[in-house]
């Protein structure tokens, strides 16, 4: 069995994506899909008659260690692989404004749509758009494959944290709307809606 | 035919093998005299990937890369100059300037008031040659001291000891070792 390379997801060869920017320095992400149930239980059967789905929601988490915006210029010397001038605060998951959108067009896999910082800016709260995660494995002759796409994301809590012997990290919590895998597309349930 | 003998005995061999003797020692560019020892690991941990139905693993997944090591150096003063290789002003940590002024003075990761400006250094292992040149062995990419301490004792000589950490660790025999990150937002 010699010759064999590093075969599955782990936290060491996985890339994740917001918008299509790379998330460098996230420690760790989750992702949760729930489906709720009932089971209609009728008079005369000891066990419920069917299992009857009633909804489909997806949550999830990510934390990142946090760095400021030109780190580089005011540390000086050296910097750590992978840093950007930009810092990696939320207000860098997205375009910069209406003018890269309009020029991009709006193909959300050019990363145009969905300003995740939007979501924490209660001024832009109204306009905010959801975004996309994408979760890659990345492969030994620098190739990627994805993996699961959180799609329609929504960031619903974010918790800053830092102690003594700690770097400072952001822990995001999220709402979706669907979850692809590789292996399937999560698709749209609302076929026969009134007033279509 | 008179046999070879230079061949069989093997007259005329130079110290082919790096031992302490022939070693040198560089930390930020430095040379490091009276250093007696120092040690390296790169240690790659692995996560057993296990299935149900099957006795054996189906393979060991590498997640994380880490590199530290230890030396110690043989410990004088300023009053000691006199000796071959001795530093006029002795050897501590903080005598460990990179001569090449391009990052590393190694006494700062020490200081608390200067942690906050202190740089990585590099350690690198050369092998001195009869021909008074050197070959690199190995070097020890981004370092950081984790620890120090010094023990002297009656019929002893004062000994520090030093534990450090490294990003990377280069080899001669192999290709340089390089870093596996992304650049963070840059589609």
């Amino acid at each position: 069995m010699a010759g064999m390379k590093p075969f599955f997801l782990t936290g060491a060869n996985a890339k994740i994506r917001i918008n299509n920017r790379t998330l460098a320095y996230v420690t760790n992400l989750g992702y949760s899909v729930k489906i709720t149930h009932a089971s209609p239980t009728v008079l005369g059967m000891y066990e419920p008659s069917s299992i009857e789905p009633l909804g489909y929601a997806v949550s999830g988490q990510f934390t990142v260690v946090r760095y400021v915006a030109d780190i580089k210029d005011d540390v000086g010397g050296a910097s750590p692989n992978g840093v950007s001038d930009r810092g990696n605060g939320i207000g860098g998951w997205g375009p910069e404004g209406t003018l890269e959108k309009f020029a991009a067009g709006f193909d959300i896999k050019k990363g145009i749509d969905g300003r995740a910082y939007d979501n924490m800016d209660p001024s832009r709260l109204q306009k905010a758009t959801g975004f996309e995660i994408e979760i890659y494995q990345k492969f030994g002759n620098n190739g990627q494959r994805s993996v699961a796409n959180v799609r329609g994301a929504r960031i619903t809590q974010a918790d800053f944290n830092i102690g003594s012997n700690s770097a400072a990290s952001q822990t995001y919590n999220f709402t979706a709307l669907y979850v692809d895998e590789d292996s399937f597309r999560a698709d749209f349930s609302g076929f026969g809606q009134q007033f279509a | 035919m008179e046999p070879n003998h230079k061949e069989n005995t093997m007259a005329g061999k130079t110290p082919s093998f790096i031992t302490g003797a022939t070693a040198k020692i560089k930390i930020g560019n430095l040379t490091m005299a009276y250093s007696q020892d120092v040690s390296y690991s790169t240690t790659v941990t692995t996560i057993p990937i296990e299935t149900m139905g099957r006795y054996e693993v189906v393979s060991n997944e590498p997640v994380a890369y880490f590199v530290d090591g230890t030396l110690s150096i043989i410990r004088y003063t300023k009053e000691a100059s006199a000796m071959n290789g001795a530093a006029a002003n002795g050897n501590s940590v903080e005598q460990w300037q990179n001569a090449t002024s391009s990052g590393g003075n190694a006494g700062d990761g020490f200081d608390p008031s200067r942690l906050i400006a202190s740089e990585t250094f590099d350690l690198e292992v050369f092998q001195k040659l009869a021909s008074g040149s050197t070959e690199s062995v190995g070097k020890l990419r981004d370092c950081r001291f984790t620890r120090k301490g010094g023990a002297i004792n009656k019929r002893g000589i004062l000994v520090e000891q030093f534990a450090f950490n490294a990003i990377l660790m280069d080899n001669d025999s192999t290709v340089e070792a390089g870093n596996s990150g992304d650049q963070d937002l840059q589609a």
